[in-house]
């Protein structure tokens, strides 16, 4: 399916009938939530997590601890998407009805007979909800027909798309590490290295390629040395010997200046 | 400014001194194979480590705290600590309070 095919059936909602369709037929037309550090849009996304590792191309001698030589690179994503000029999120009632008709198909099998009524009140009220909803989409498409004349140059749609491109600017600009929320997972502790934005003034869409790092930090951990170590060292191994807590010895005022001075500090006040 | 009291010529000791009602962790390490005295400091989370003491010098006037460190030798040879009992014998160590601070750089100096 092409781009344009897809993005036409994003238009629309993607939950008309020809969507509906495509989606049995395993065609995820769909736009999808991302999240980048807090911030969330709808788009068509290609997530791409890569973990690689160096092992060495030379032999290892048998014997020896593989995992010292397997040496593991930090994690990288790629996120590749559109941010389109349209945005039409799945109204969440639209996807409550969907889930409940299917809990209700599956609960009637169940039911007794004597309760059948009840199940079809319910049914009447979905159906009115349904209805209601079909208005409202029958309303949003025929906007879309009149945008699809003039094109849809509103500020809220030319807001979303600079949101967008700032916040992402900004974050690269920002060199912090961030968190990236996939369709799986939530990565922590990643960084921008690569941004690519690729404006299509055909349709009003950017395309963007945005590629992590992740920012590894080691901890370091010291470990006590034992008493009994050799005399050559000449105590440079010793344990650390706590003093105890002091206010310092007060130095005299004359003293402290003409130290200060005699390190060529010019004070306030001195001789 | 104050003297700092009781370093002894053991080769790695902490020294917690007060200062303006908080806790400077002061930590003196000698390294007898470089013959050099070490120090590290830490004040409200900040921390500046592995400083080489020597006469004459601010030690950690780049990290901005609001005291410093000062080494005074009174044989007169001019040498830097190298010994494990220098600071028994001829060398004294000082630190540098907040108004000696705003005295050296002309400037308040944030606590």
């Amino acid at each position: 399916m092409t781009d344009t095919v897809r993005r036409i059936l994003d238009q629309t909602g993607g939950g008309n009938a020809i969507g509906a369709l495509l989606n049995k037929a395993g065609v995820d037309s769909s736009p999808q939530e991302i999240g980048i550090a807090g911030f969330k849009t709808y788009s068509r996304v290609r997530e791409v997590v890569t973990r690689s590792a160096e092992i060495p191309l030379s032999f290892v001698e048998n014997g020896s601890p593989l995992n010292d030589h397997i040496i593991k690179q930090p994690l990288g994503i790629q996120i590749r998407g559109n941010v389109g000029d349209i945005f039409l999120p799945e109204a969440e009632l639209s996807a409550t009805v969907g889930a409940i008709q299917a809990e209700i198909g599956n609960v009637t099998q169940y039911l007794p007979a004597r309760t059948q009524t009840q199940v079809s009140k319910v049914f009447g009220l979905i159906n009115d909800v349904s209805d209601a909803i079909r208005k409202l989409d029958a309303i949003v498409d025929s906007g879309y027909q009149i945008l699809d004349l003039f094109g849809d140059e509103s500020a809220a749609q030319i807001s979303n798309q600079l949101a967008f491109i700032e916040k992402m600017e900004s974050l690269y600009d920002a060199e912090l590490p961030i968190s990236v929320t996939t369709r799986y997972k939530k990565y922590n502790s990643m960084v921008i290295t690569n941004l690519i934005f690729e404006v299509d003034n055909e349709d009003n869409s950017i395309d963007f390629t945005i590629d992590f790092q992740r920012w590894r930090t080691a901890r370091l951990d010291y470990v006590a040395v034992k008493r009994n170590v050799s005399n050559g060292t000449k105590g440079a191994l010793n344990g650390k010997s706590d003093k105890g807590v002091q206010r310092g010895e007060k130095v005299d005022q004359s003293l402290a200046t003409s130290i200060l001075e005699s390190l060529g500090f010019s004070i306030p006040g001195g001789e | 400014m104050i003297k700092v009291k009781n370093i002894t010529d053991e080769t790695y000791q902490q020294h917690s001194i007060l200062f303006e009602k908080q806790s400077i962790t002061v930590e003196l390490r000698f390294l007898p194979q470089v013959e050099r005295w070490m120090l590290s400091a830490s004040f409200k989370g900040r921390s500046v480590t592995g400083i080489f003491l020597s006469l004459g010098v601010l030690h950690v006037n780049n990290s901005l705290f609001p005291f410093d460190f000062i080494v005074k030798e009174s044989s007169g040879t001019g040498i830097d600590p190298f010994k494990a009992d220098d600071f028994t014998s001829r060398c004294t160590l000082y630190m540098l309070e907040a108004q000696d601070m705003i005295d050296i750089r002309g400037l308040p100096v944030a606590i």
